[in-house]
């Protein structure tokens, strides 16, 4: 059971945008992808979502290729927030969260499970104003509990939602303020348990630190490293990835791994 | 329950009487378009009175199509305006604009003028016309999002750019067709350029009406797909939108749509702007109310243009474009001021 890559190819036009990506994010784990500008981070989760087709290689969703799943299918099995487009019209809040609801008709779990996914995400207080209105921060954060939505967890007593869903996140705090990050990832983190797997594209090294169970480490198209995060944040390995020189110390006071450009 | 949950749930309520409230509101203006005219009809004189028998006939075989004609036009306008409007994304596109209608025009006119030298199409012309009406419509919305597809997603100002081009190249061959016609086809052809409902009858009434109904009915299913294009494809697709199969749908049917009501009705401006924005402005942008309110608003304002356009100057008929768009024009300026990126 894994969302999982193998030896995933793409060509975009003449560049190579991915060679040879073999990644597998399982329930239950939190997946962050980092690396340099252009590397090819959301090439990768466009092609995990089944958005793009790889030019060679298969993905597959617990155990099916994912080209054999239709759209609705595979959004129920799912999510994925995008570095988002302005919306035209003027859209609530709660109408751009309902948008995330791909479940049952019934009307009253999709209200129990909207007023949860707000409260977890802190947006609440927005319902009922135009999404327009709101700044970056606070559209990610609406779209992050879009996402959340649709890989819901049914409660116990309607009928109970089976199989593992994956939530794919491209920069989801690239707008955020640090507490709404840490919230964010916390909320992020809460959900694995409902045998949900997370990928995430982090540009923040210490979120990717603190957070993530696993960490690919990808450049120019390629994995270079991927595995817990102590030993992928290592200085040389983010020196010479990064072109610039990291330092990566053990905080004993936290406990954690903080990264530091010199 | 908490708030949050008070606002979902009284979220849909005002739509309901709202839909109601428009629904009593068109068959009033129905009732009121088929009596009042012309020749006025009372209620009490079409059984009792000795002209009983003329004001029947002026009620079922003039006034009646016509009324028909114009309400469906109007809600087909109104309708495929809105889904426009969300495919391209973009609040200003309404088919007269982006050069849809005048696709549609084209389509019609080449079958009047070819087919007064063709005398084959003349018994067809009731089919002939609107399927090439159709088809003018169709290749338009097709070129249109092929264009946007290729040089980036439309700007909001760029899409009327695209729209003046795409009308200047329909009134060139306009202009041909104008330039071979005969005398009857040109009298036939002044009329498509203005828009009117006055040559409704049953014969040529049935056959668009019921393929305006055909292809309006789909948009009403797709309501949820459009909302969620909202996002972008990517975010539609990934919530399980299959985005090429709406796309293709939206654009057959809305050009459908408008190609069966330019064929009789001719080009009738700034219906499909004007409504769907006073419903977003009233009802919110969800497409579930935005589409069935817009059908209903917009038949509404077509039939009261048709009856301003026929009793302003009776017994003589001015253009029921005239109307639509002294009403619109000022209303795409307001738009235009507004709809600055925010």
């Amino acid at each position: 059971m894994s969302l999982r890559a193998r030896d995933v190819s793409l060509s975009l036009g003449h560049s190579e945008a991915l060679a040879g990506i073999c990644l597998d994010v399982s329930p239950g784990t939190l997946t962050a992808v980092i690396g340099p500008n252009g590397a090819g981070k959301t090439s990768l989760l466009r092609v995990l979502s089944g958005e793009l087709e790889p030019s060679t290689g298969t993905v597959e969703i617990d155990g099916d290729q994912i080209d054999a799943l239709n759209p609705a299918e595979l959004a129920e099995r799912r999510s994925a927030m995008g570095q988002s487009t302005p919306l035209a019209f003027d859209f609530l809040v709660d109408e751009v969260l309902a948008m995330g609801w791909v479940q049952s008709r019934c009307r009253a779990t999709q209200r129990t499970a909207m007023c949860e996914a707000a409260r977890k995400c802190d947006i609440t207080h927005l319902f009922g104003r135009p999404f327009r209105s709101l700044s970056g921060g606070e559209r990610q954060r609406v779209h992050f509990a879009r996402a959340l939505l649709q890989v819901w967890p049914h409660s116990a007593t309607a009928n109970t939602r089976v199989g593992t869903r994956y939530m794919l996140l491209d920069e989801p705090t690239s707008s955020m303020d640090i507490a709404q990050e840490i919230l964010l990832l916390h909320v992020a983190r809460s959900v694995l348990a409902h045998s949900v797997g997370i990928l995430m594209v982090l540009h923040n090294l210490n979120l990717a630190a603190r957070f993530a169970d696993c960490v690919a480490l990808i450049d120019q198209g390629k994995i270079v490293a991927a595995g817990p995060p102590d030993r992928v944040l290592t200085n040389d390995l983010l020196s010479s990835v990064y072109r610039t020189p990291v330092l990566v110390e053990r905080h004993d006071a936290l406990g954690r791994l903080v990264v530091h450009t010199h | 329950m908490n708030s949050a949950a008070q606002v979902l749930h009284a979220r849909g309520q005002p739509a309901w009487s709202a839909h109601a409230a428009l629904a009593c509101a068109m068959l009033a203006t129905g009732v009121l378009a088929l009596l009042a005219g012309a020749v006025d009809i009372s209620i009490k004189s079409l059984f009792h009175d000795a002209d009983a028998v003329l004001q029947r006939m002026i009620l079922l075989e003039i006034r009646a199509p016509r009324v028909v004609l114009a309400a469906c036009t109007g809600a087909g306008l109104a309708v495929a305006g809105a889904a426009l409007q969300g495919l391209f994304r973009n609040p200003l596109a309404e088919p007269s604009l982006i050069g849809v209608s005048s696709g549609a025009a084209l389509g019609a006119i080449s079958v009047i003028v070819l087919g007064a030298s063709l005398p084959i199409l003349q018994p067809l012309a009731s089919y002939s016309l609107p399927i090439a009406a159709v088809a003018g419509a169709c290749l338009v919305t097709l070129f249109l999002y092929g264009f946007s597809l290729r040089y980036g997603q439309f700007g909001i100002v760029t899409i009327l750019l695209v729209g003046i081009a795409v009308n200047a190249l329909a009134a060139v061959g306009i202009g041909i067709f104008q330039y071979l016609a005969n005398d009857a086809a040109l009298r036939t052809l002044t009329f498509w350029m203005m828009g009117s409902f006055g040559r409704a009858s049953w014969d040529t009434l049935i056959p668009a009406v019921s393929l305006m109904a055909v292809s309006m009915l789909p948009l009403f299913a797709l309501t949820r797909s459009l909302d969620l294009l909202q996002l972008g494809e990517s975010e539609a697709f990934h919530l399980g939108i299959d985005v090429r199969q709406v796309k293709r749908c939206v654009i057959i049917c809305s050009a459908a749509t408008v190609g069966a009501g330019v064929a009789l009705a001719g080009i009738v401006g700034f219906v499909g702007l004007v409504v769907p924005h006073l419903i977003r402005l009233v009802l919110g942008a969800g497409h579930r109310y935005v589409i069935p309110a817009s059908a209903l608003l917009g038949a509404i304002l077509t039939m009261l243009a048709d009856l301003l356009a026929r009793t302003l100057f009776a017994p003589a008929e001015i253009p029921v474009s005239l109307i639509t768009s002294a009403l619109g024009a000022p209303f795409f300026l307001w738009l235009i001021a507004r709809a600055r990126p925010r």
